[in-house]
This record gives C-alpha cells, sequence and structure tokens, in this order.
C-alpha cells in the first residue's frame, strides 16, 4: 500500500488542474448564454467532455497496474496497428472541417492520428534505445529514426490535417536532439523552421535569422559544409517562402497567413480570427470579465472556442491572471516531466518521456501562440483543456504512461 | 555512465531553455495584448458589442380639470419584413398580408405591393405602423423569422375629436405638433433611458443580465383646465348651431372670468388628432387664437368703457339717429342695421346702434381710444399657453385716416383674435380685472406629485370698478326681449353680453358675407363663464343675435345645468321670476320656430303626433298664461293643420304668426326666416303688424311691422 505514495502525485494533481480549468472553459464556451447560437451536438460537448474525463481517469489509474516494459515490447506491434488505422482512416474515414481524420467506430469517432502520436514516440523511443549502438549520433540511425516520424507525418498530410502532421515533424529535431543528434545539426533542422516563420513576418529578418543561425553552426560543429549547407537552406526557405506566398499557395492559405502579418488587412474575411481572438484576450484586461461574462465567447464571436481557440474564452473571461495560471501550469508539467526523464535510469522512458513533453508542447505552443497572434492561426487543441474525446484519451494515456515510467523507474531500469 | 549523463543533462537544459524561451514569449505577448493594447482592443470590442438601445419615456397624460383622461397612450406595433427572404417565399408574405388585412387598414394587395416593390438589396419594409395587439399576436403565431414586430407608443386621444385643437397632435415621432402636445411637448416627453445590449456578429442585439441601464424619465401629465362636459356641450351645441344656420364654421371660447382658465375652446369643423392627417389642414387650424376677424358690434365694449370712464357720455343722453337709419361720415355711409329712432345711450348699446356708437367714439381723442382698445388686450397676443397665438391687428393712432375712429368704434378697421375678444369680456366679467388666459392647471410627474402649478395670472385693470358696474346693466339688456340678444335670453339666468354682426372684409373688399358673434358672461352679478359664440357666413340670418344667440343659450343652460352654483341661482331666479305673458300663435309655425318662441318666453312643452310642424296648440294663441308652465303641441308633417282654415297653404305661402309684443329685432328675423320682407316703423317691441296674424301671405312679399317704445322693464 505504501507503494501509491511513489506515485507522482504532483504530475497528476496538474493533469487533474489542467482537465478542471478545461472544464469550466468549455463549459463557458458551450453552456453559457452563447449556447443559444450553438447547435445542439455542440452543446452536447460538455456533457460529453465530463464522460471523456470519466474513462480518463480510470486510464490515468489502470494505466499504473501495468509493467512498464510492456509499452516496449508492444511499440513496433502498436506502430503498425497505428499505420494502418491511418490508411483505413484515410480510406473510410469521416471528414470534419475538411480533414479526414476520424474512424467512425458506431458509437464514437476516433482520431487515428491522435494515437499514431503515442505509437509513433513508443516506436521510435524503441528504435533509438533498443540498442547500445544506435543513436543519432549517427546519421543513418537518425534517417531511420527520422523515417519513422515520416510516415505517419505524410499520412495526417494525406488526411489533410496539416497541424497534426506539424506536430509530427516538430517531433524529429525533438526526439533525435534527445538521443544525441549533434547540436550544429538539430540546430540546422529546426532552422527553416526558424527562418520560415520570421520570413513570413519580414523578408529581412529572415536574413538576419540565416545568417545568424549559419555563424552559430559554424561555431558549434566547425564544419564548412554544415554551415554552408545552413545558409543555403536558410536563403532557400527565404525564397521559397517568399515565391510560396506569391505563387503557390492557395488563395485562402495566403489569406491565412497574411491575416497573421496584417489582420486588419481583410478584417471581415481571414483576418477576422486573430482579431477577435486578440480582442478577446486584450479586453479581458488584468483580471478578466468573469465566469460566463466574456462578451467575445458567449456573443459567438470566437470560432471553435471549445477547441483551438478555448485559450481566449480563458483569456476574455480571467484575464492575464487566468492565461498566466495555465501557462504556468503548463509549464510546471514540462517541468515536472522533464524532470522525471532526467532522474530516469532508463533511455527508452527517457526518450519516451521527453516524446510526449514535446508533443504536449507543441500543442501548447502552436494553440496559445494561434491564440496570441504570435503565429499563423494553425488549427491544434490545448492539451486537456480543449474539448475532443480522442485527443483528451490520448493525452492522459501518454501522461500515465509517464507516470507509470517513473512509478516503476527502479524496476524498470532493472530491465536494461 | 558518467559522460552519457553529462551529455543528457546539458541537453536537459538546452530543451529546458527553449522550453522558457517560448512561454516568456507567449507571457510577453500576452501582456502585449491585454495590457499594452488592451485599451484599444477595448474599444474594438466596445464598437462591436455594445451599444445602447433607448428606452422609451412614456409621454405624460393629459387630464380635464376634473381628472378625466383626455389623452393617454396605446402600445402599437410596427410590423415590417425583410423583403429578400418574402420575395423567395410568396406564401409567406400571402399570409402575412392576410394578417394584416384582417386586423388592420392595410389591404392585401397594398401590403403585396409594398414587398413586392422593396427596391432591390433592402432588408427592412413597413407593412403597417400601428397594429394592435390582436395583429401582433396573430402575427406572432405566423412564427417567422423574417417578420419584424416593434413595439411603440401610440398617442389615443380618447374622446377623438373632442378639444382637438386645444390637444393637438403628435407626429409618428410622437413629438407635439400643435395645441398643447406642442406647448408642453420638453414636459409632456420626458427622457428617454438608455440600456446597454450586445451585439452578436450577426448584428441582433441581446439584453443581458446585469447590463447597465439607465431607466427613462417618464413625461408629466398635464391638467388642463378644459372641462370635458363643458368642451362636449359647446361642441354638439356648436355643431348643431351651424348646422341650423348654414354657417361655414365656428368657434366657442368658454372661460372663466375670475381665473383665466380656458373651460372650453371649440373650431368647427374640427378634426380627429388620432389620424391628423386624414384631416383638412384648414380644419387643424386653431382658429380660436389663430384667426384674426373684425369683431364687428362685440368690439362697442371697447367704446363703451372709454366713452364712460372718460365722461364723454351720460347715462340718460339722448342720440337721435337719421330717420332712415344711415349717416355719411367723412364721405363714407355707416347704417344700422335698422332705423332706431332715438335711442339714450343704454339703448344704443343694447340695440346695437353703429351711427350712435360711432358718434360717441368720436368725442374721444383717437389716442385715447387706442389706448382703451389696448388695455383691452387688442393688438397684443394674450399669452396664452398655446402654440401660434395671433395678435390681432390694432394701428397705431397715426396711422389711422379719419374714418377709422368712428369705425374702429363699431369694430372695423381692427382685427382680433376670437380669444382676445373672450378675455376682454372676460375683464368686463370680472370687475375689469384683466386675467390672462391658460389652459393648464398643473403639471404632475408620473407619480402624481406636483411639479408646477399654474396660478391664475392678472394683467391689468382695463377699467375702474365704478364704470364696470355702471356698464354691466347696459350689456345685460342686450340680452332681453327688447335687446338684439333676445334669442339668448334664459328665463332665470342673468346674462350679459353683446352681439356682433360683421361684414367679412376679404381680399381688400367687404362681400356680402357675414360674421355673426355673441359673447356674453353668466350669471351676470357673478360671473362664472364667458362664452364667446362666433359663426362664420351664416346662412339663415347674419345676425349675431339670432345665429350665435340661440347657440350661446344652450350652451349656457346646459352649463347651468352642470355646474352646481349656476344651477342654484338659476332655480332661484326662475321660480322668482313668473310672469304672465301673452301666448303666441304658433299653428303653422315649423316646430323648430315655435320652440324658439316659446323657450323665449320661459315655456316648456310638450308634442302630440309626429312631424314638423305645429297645427294646434294649447292653450289657444292670445291667452294670457304664467310664464313657466307647459304648452301642448300637435305636430303634423303638413304645415296644413288638420283643422285648417281653407286656403292655398302650399309652401310658397306662409302664415303669418302673432309677433305682439317680439322685439321688432326678434320679429323681423322671424318674418325673414319665413321668407318674408319687411318694413319696420319705429323700434322697440312689436305694437302692430299688417297683415294679421292667422293670415296667409306669399313669401317674397313684404311685412309691416311698427314698433313701439316700451318702458324700460328693469
Amino acid at each position: 500500500m505504501n507503494k501509491t505514495r511513489n506515485l507522482n502525485w504532483t504530475l497528476i494533481l496538474t493533469w487533474l488542474a489542467l482537465t478542471a480549468i478545461g472544464l469550466v472553459a468549455i463549459y463557458s464556451a458551450t453552456q453559457g448564454p452563447v449556447s443559444q447560437f450553438l447547435p445542439e451536438y455542440i452543446q452536447n460537448n460538455f456533457t460529453k467532455q465530463l464522460i471523456w474525463i470519466a474513462i480518463g481517469l480510470v486510464i490515468m489509474v489502470g494505466i499504473q497496474f501495468l509493467p512498464p516494459e510492456i509499452f516496449r515490447e508492444l511499440s513496433y506491434l502498436l506502430y503498425g496497428l497505428g499505420l494502418i488505422m491511418m490508411i483505413l482512416t484515410l480510406l473510410f474515414g469521416v471528414e470534419v472541417h475538411g480533414s479526414k481524420s476520424w474512424l467512425d467506430l458506431g458509437f464514437v469517432r476516433f482520431q487515428t492520428s491522435e494515437f499514431m502520436k503515442l505509437v509513433t514516440i513508443l516506436a521510435v523511443a524503441q528504435f533509438l534505445t533498443s540498442r547500445r549502438d544506435i543513436s543519432a549520433e549517427n546519421l543513418t540511425y537518425a534517417l531511420i529514426a527520422t523515417t519513422l516520424v515520416a510516415l505517419p507525418t505524410v499520412l495526417t498530410v494525406m488526411q489533410n490535417d496539416m497541424g497534426t502532421a506539424l506536430v509530427f515533424l516538430a517531433l524529429i529535431p525533438i526526439l533525435l536532439f534527445w538521443s544525441g543528434l549533434p547540436y550544429g545539426i538539430s540546430l540546422f533542422m529546426i532552422s527553416p523552421a526558424i527562418v520560415g516563420y520570421l520570413t513570413i513576418i519580414g523578408w529581412h529578418w529572415g536574413l538576419i535569422a540565416t545568417v545568424v543561425i549559419t555563424i552559430a553552426i559554424f561555431f558549434i560543429q566547425k564544419r564548412h559544409w554544415l554551415s554552408f549547407a545552413s545558409f543555403a537552406t536558410g536563403i532557400l526557405v527565404l525564397i521559397g517562402v517568399q515565391v510560396a506566398l506569391f505563387h503557390v499557395l492557395q488563395p485562402h492559405q495566403r489569406a491565412r497567413i497574411e491575416a497573421f502579418t496584417n489582420p486588419s488587412f481583410d478584417p471581415q474575411g481571414a483576418g477576422w480570427n486573430i482579431i477577435q481572438a486578440k480582442t478577446a484576450i486584450g479586453s479581458g484586461g488584468f483580471s478578466g470579465k468573469g465566469f460566463l461574462e466574456g462578451t467575445q465567447t458567449q456573443l459567438r464571436f470566437l470560432p471553435e472556442q471549445w477547441t483551438d481557440f478555448i485559450f481566449c474564452v480563458i483569456g476574455e473571461e480571467f484575464g492575464f491572471i487566468g492565461a498566466s495560471i495555465v501557462i504556468l501550469l503548463f509549464l510546471f508539467l514540462f517541468y515536472k516531466l522533464l524532470n522525471i526523464a532526467a532522474n530516469h535510469k532508463h533511455p527508452f522512458a527517457q526518450l519516451f518521456i521527453v516524446g510526449v513533453t514535446g508533443v504536449f508542447f507543441i500543442h501548447f505552443f502552436i494553440n496559445v501562440g494561434s491564440s496570441t497572434a504570435l503565429l499563423p492561426i494553425i488549427g491544434l487543441p490545448l492539451p486537456f483543456i480543449s474539448y475532443g474525446g480522442t485527443a483528451f484519451l490520448i493525452n492522459t494515456l501518454m501522461l500515465a504512461i509517464c507516470v507509470n515510467m517513473d512509478f516503476y523507474k527502479r524496476e524498470f531500469s532493472t530491465y536494461l | 555512465m558518467r559522460p552519457y549523463r553529462n551529455a543528457i543533462m546539458n541537453r536537459l537544459f538546452v530543451v529546458v531553455g527553449l522550453l522558457l524561451l517560448i512561454p516568456a514569449g507567449i507571457v510577453l505577448q500576452l501582456l502585449r495584448i491585454q495590457l499594452f493594447h488592451g485599451d484599444e482592443l477595448r474599444k474594438l470590442w466596445n464598437e462591436q458589442t455594445i451599444d445602447y438601445l433607448t428606452i422609451p419615456a412614456r409621454r405624460g397624460n393629459i387630464y380635464d380639470s376634473e381628472g378625466r383622461t383626455l389623452v393617454t397612450n396605446s402600445v402599437a406595433y410596427k410590423v415590417a419584413v425583410d423583403p429578400v427572404v418574402m420575395k423567395r417565399y410568396k406564401e409567406r408574405a400571402d399570409r402575412i398580408c392576410q394578417q394584416l388585412n384582417r386586423h388592420t387598414a392595410t389591404s392585401h394587395s397594398r401590403c403585396m405591393q409594398k414587398i413586392n416593390n422593396a427596391p432591390r438589396g433592402s432588408r427592412y419594409v413597413v407593412l403597417a405602423r400601428e397594429a394592435d395587439m390582436q395583429a401582433h399576436d396573430a402575427l406572432q403565431e405566423l412564427d417567422m423569422q423574417s417578420l419584424i414586430l416593434e413595439e411603440q407608443y401610440q398617442r389615443q386621444y380618447n374622446f377623438g375629436s373632442l378639444a382637438a385643437h386645444a390637444l393637438g397632435f403628435v407626429n409618428h415621432k410622437l413629438q407635439g405638433m400643435t395645441g398643447l402636445e406642442a406647448q408642453y411637448n420638453k414636459q409632456l416627453k420626458g427622457k428617454d433611458g438608455l440600456r446597454q445590449v450586445q451585439r452578436d456578429r450577426q448584428g441582433d442585439m441581446h439584453s443581458f443580465v446585469g447590463a447597465p441601464s439607465k431607466q427613462p424619465q417618464q413625461g408629466h401629465s398635464l391638467y388642463t383646465t378644459i372641462n370635458a362636459n363643458i368642451q362636449a356641450i359647446a361642441e354638439e351645441e356648436l355643431r348643431n348651431g351651424i348646422k341650423r344656420t348654414g354657417a361655414q364654421n365656428g368657434t366657442v371660447i368658454i372661460m372663466k372670468p375670475s381665473t383665466g382658465a380656458i373651460k372650453a375652446m371649440v373650431n368647427i369643423p374640427t378634426f380627429n388628432p388620432n389620424r391628423p392627417a386624414h384631416s383638412k389642414k384648414e380644419n387643424r387650424r386653431n382658429f380660436a387664437i389663430a384667426n384674426m376677424i373684425e369683431p364687428g358690434s362685440t368690439f362697442k365694449l371697447v367704446t363703451a368703457i372709454a366713452a364712460l370712464e372718460q365722461d364723454k357720455v351720460e347715462f340718460d343722453e339722448i342720440f337721435e339717429t337719421p330717420e332712415d337709419g344711415r349717416v355719411k361720415i367723412h364721405g363714407q355711409w355707416m347704417r344700422d342695421h335698422d332705423p332706431l329712432g332715438t335711442l339714450t345711450f343704454q339703448e344704443v348699446i343694447e340695440q346695437s346702434s353703429n351711427i350712435a356708437t360711432s358718434r360717441i367714439a368720436m368725442r374721444l381723442e383717437p389716442q385715447t381710444f387706442y389706448q382703451y382698445a389696448r388695455n383691452l388686450g387688442f393688438g397684443t397676443a394674450s399669452n396664452i399657453d398655446l402654440p401660434n397665438e395671433k395678435s390681432g391687428v390694432l394701428r397705431k393712432p397715426y396711422k389711422w385716416s379719419d374714418v377709422t375712429l368712428p369705425w374702429m368704434s363699431i369694430g372695423y378697421e381692427v382685427q382680433v383674435t376670437p380669444l382676445q375678444l373672450t378675455q376682454a369680456y372676460a375683464a368686463f366679467a370680472n370687475d375689469g380685472e384683466m386675467m390672462r388666459p391658460h389652459m393648464i392647471d398643473k403639471i404632475v410627474d408620473e407619480n402624481g406629485e406636483i411639479i408646477s402649478r399654474k396660478n391664475p395670472l392678472p394683467v391689468r385693470r382695463i377699467a375702474d370698478k365704478q364704470t364696470v358696474e355702471k356698464l354691466l346693466p347696459v350689456f345685460k339688456r342686450v340680452v332681453s326681449d327688447s335687446g338684439t340678444a333676445g334669442w339668448a335670453r334664459i328665463k332665470g339666468l342673468p346674462i350679459a353680453g353683446k352681439t356682433g354682426t360683421a361684414q367679412k372684409y376679404v381680399d381688400g373688399q367687404y362681400r356680402m358675407a357675414y360674421r355673426a358673434s355673441f359673447v356674453g358672461f353668466f350669471p351676470a352679478e357673478q360671473p362664472e363663464y364667458v362664452c364667446l359664440v362666433l359663426l362664420d357666413e351664416p346662412e339663415t340670418s347674419i345676425y349675431g343675435g339670432y345665429t350665435a344667440g340661440p347657440i350661446f343659450k344652450q350652451i349656457a343652460q346646459r352649463i347651468a345645468g352642470l355646474d352646481d352654483e349656476v344651477q342654484q341661482q338659476y332655480l332661484k331666479n326662475r321660480s322668482d321670476d313668473t310672469q304672465w305673458t301673452y301666448m303666441p300663435n304658433l299653428r303653422g309655425l315649423p316646430l323648430e320656430q315655435a320652440q324658439n318662441l316659446l323657450e323665449a318666453r320661459g315655456f316648456t312643452y310638450t308634442t302630440r303626433q309626429k312631424g314638423e310642424w305645429v297645427t294646434a296648440q294649447k292653450p289657444d294663441p292670445g291667452s294670457r298664461v304664467k310664464s313657466p308652465r307647459m304648452i301642448h303641441l300637435t305636430l303634423n308633417t303638413l304645415p296644413v293643420a288638420a283643422d285648417s282654415i281653407t286656403g292655398s297653404a302650399d309652401s310658397s305661402h306662409v302664415r303669418i304668426p302673432d309677433l305682439s309684443n317680439m322685439s321688432m329685432r326678434n320679429a323681423a328675423s322671424l318674418m325673414h326666416h319665413q321668407g318674408l320682407n319687411t318694413r319696420l316703423i319705429g323700434s322697440g317691441s312689436v305694437h302692430k303688424q299688417y297683415p294679421k296674424p292667422g293670415a296667409f301671405m306669399k313669401k317674397g312679399r313684404t311685412i309691416t311691422i311698427r314698433g313701439k317704445q316700451t318702458l324700460a322693464l328693469n
């Protein structure tokens, strides 16, 4: 019985706190005065979320009874299963909001890409830690690991779910970096993202970033070819983004990006969401307007306010304080996860926990970044807070596995 | 293990560093949005979500002096639709129009037409403005989203056209346009409240709990001095009078002399303030205060007061008027209505002699006369609390010509409003103290608290009390059998007043059209009411005494029945006042005339059978009877009596009634009314007549009546 003491209660409590905040926000976003504008199936989201949370609690507890090595053993199997499900989704899936990401199981719709995140991390962690000699320091292995992530990435792109695809892509440098990919190459890998992002804001920023990253890589790695490649990539990205912006991207995609850089360009169209999101958060002020009092939320100015823009609901109704509490809770969650990763003896567990943290972090960054106009709007839910059955269950499952690995860290390390 | 751990730790630091960097960026962005750009965004938020709806204040009611509600508000609905939707779903439009057709004045085809003719792109077309509750419920039942029902207050004039000119009306925005509605618009309308509402992204408004709102300050209510009963009596009697006399239009003003409170103000034709647009513009004009007329003989009050107070005339002074009843003054002919012979000053007023009056007036300095006219309120607005009051025209003496003074003394070359005339007589009735006429007694707020009270406001003294006291009997004599206003006489109710008959001055010349008026007050000793009756172009007779007098009489009699104080005096006097008189011959007269003859003598009567003509009477003509008694008349539809004297009795002939003891003037009027011409010899009351009573005479022939001065009765 004494064993329960060794459970990482702080992690569980943080999870509960985030879930509770999520419930409050979903309630406000679907059950408040706004409900008069919402169709019934969306009003039901709150009740549904309650059921998901109940199931999530069962998972959180149930997982703790499994031996940690089972995840290792099942990782490839699950990965294969995930891929098959992804392909099935692509063939028979249900399309919602333009993305074909859901598999209709009759009683429930299942978002397979969420499940894929978990199993991809498991598989990559398993691969990179299966043998002592396998490490991302060796670029061949790194490439294999990358392929393991790239497969689901391509599938999610095919499902037309760009947000999730971005999560997979971002996982690559995180996982590889942790398992020993050289700093310079890691930086090189994420440099297109940084340059691209800054180029969207202003091409000169992109140029400056290219130069700075090239110099940094040169000093870190001292390899001329890498520096050169970095510079070339930077310039290519710079030109590519410019070309893409004006020639390749579909008008609606370009509009989204333009809306990001200059929302007032088309306030009724593409800029609408950004303006409304900013307005919601901005009008919340320091202490917010109060529960169910947020006019942006309650008068249905916010799009998808129970998922993608839930942070705005919090920002409007609970103000800077509320938003900061959410950010601090997430930071604490990440810190605790990295802490248990660092204290874990088993590299598989370490890599898995880092991968999970990475997924949470990317979701957090993209969701909050979109809501606060730091990023162009990319629809991704905020872990544990946004409405969404599959996402909540898989996130909970990932966290539960992390808690499990921490719980069994002494026994687990002996298997090594 | 060691280097591996170190490597891990290094990487951990990098990851934690990145981890801190991005959330830090997010927090910075949050700060930027929420605190630094907060105001800007809040403003945007305000613009798009916060709106203010006015909560309309309820317009105040208007009550009469007895607290009866004259004007209040009702709720009406404005019905509008979105024509874009309606054009797409014709059957919906059809159903709405059907309901509107059933419940409002909007016809089905007109309604459909409005929808179909809506301009392109228009999303809002008003179909009906004043749909009532029933229509609202019926339309609500259709349950259509594109149907817009807007609640709004509507002004409701409970008694329709009653006192319409005094009350005025409002426009579609509930702003007072004329009358009291306009004069007291500010007090009546109150202050609209505001309610904060929120707009959603479709622009629809939503009220929310705890929304800040400012309650409207409801409009104040007016308690007018108008007495709805008296107003109704005056309206009814004036209407009847106009019908009887064939006049174009008429005005009655009733005022309390001691306070200046207007008790009734009537103009016929009138309008319904509930639907002002349905009436002619001319009908909406308040003639009582906005019509400038030459008053005629009623203006002789000025001459009488001025001459008496300036000692230019003695009471028993004798005035000789020419045999032919006309005289040339500075090259212009001045005529009396009849040759009046020798007159005392009293008789000058009583018989309304123009010649004698002008002769008296010419003893006065123009400046003095002007001053008296001015003092009596002519030439300046009375400042009654009604809009659009005219001040009349009283030219200054230096602009006068030689004939101005004599003609002004008899009420020409001066323009007055009916109200000014009433005010002048009210001052006369009020022992020479002139009060400002007013319409409002008090203004109260929604809780009934008095906001302001209009106290009677003395304007000035128009004459010494002695002058007024001396003149009163003279003007009382006007309303006697021998006076010009014998038709206004009521047995038992002392009345003082003056008739007026003025030729109309239209487009620069005097036409053969007249204004007849009578202004008087009663009870003469303690006047409670001043009443002016003015008729425009009466057809049956031009004389004020004959046309306006009976209207006055009817009004006075009915008011006497209404006002306890007046009634007591009236009843007391009546019982004292039994007199022996001779029964007139009523046979062959139309009922109406017989009625007038009887009432002039203070008789009441019953009728047997039906018809408009009197064929028999009891007691018989010429018998001596006590004044207040019942006369029984037998009627027939034809003027020929059932037991009639043989002879032609077709409509081209009339039977000559017994005119004896009637005043010359009344007798003449009666004869004129029957279609006979008269030749009058002498003045006073009828002494002899030719042909004799009972004879038949062809219409258009002349009857000769000889008068004889009788001794003054009192």
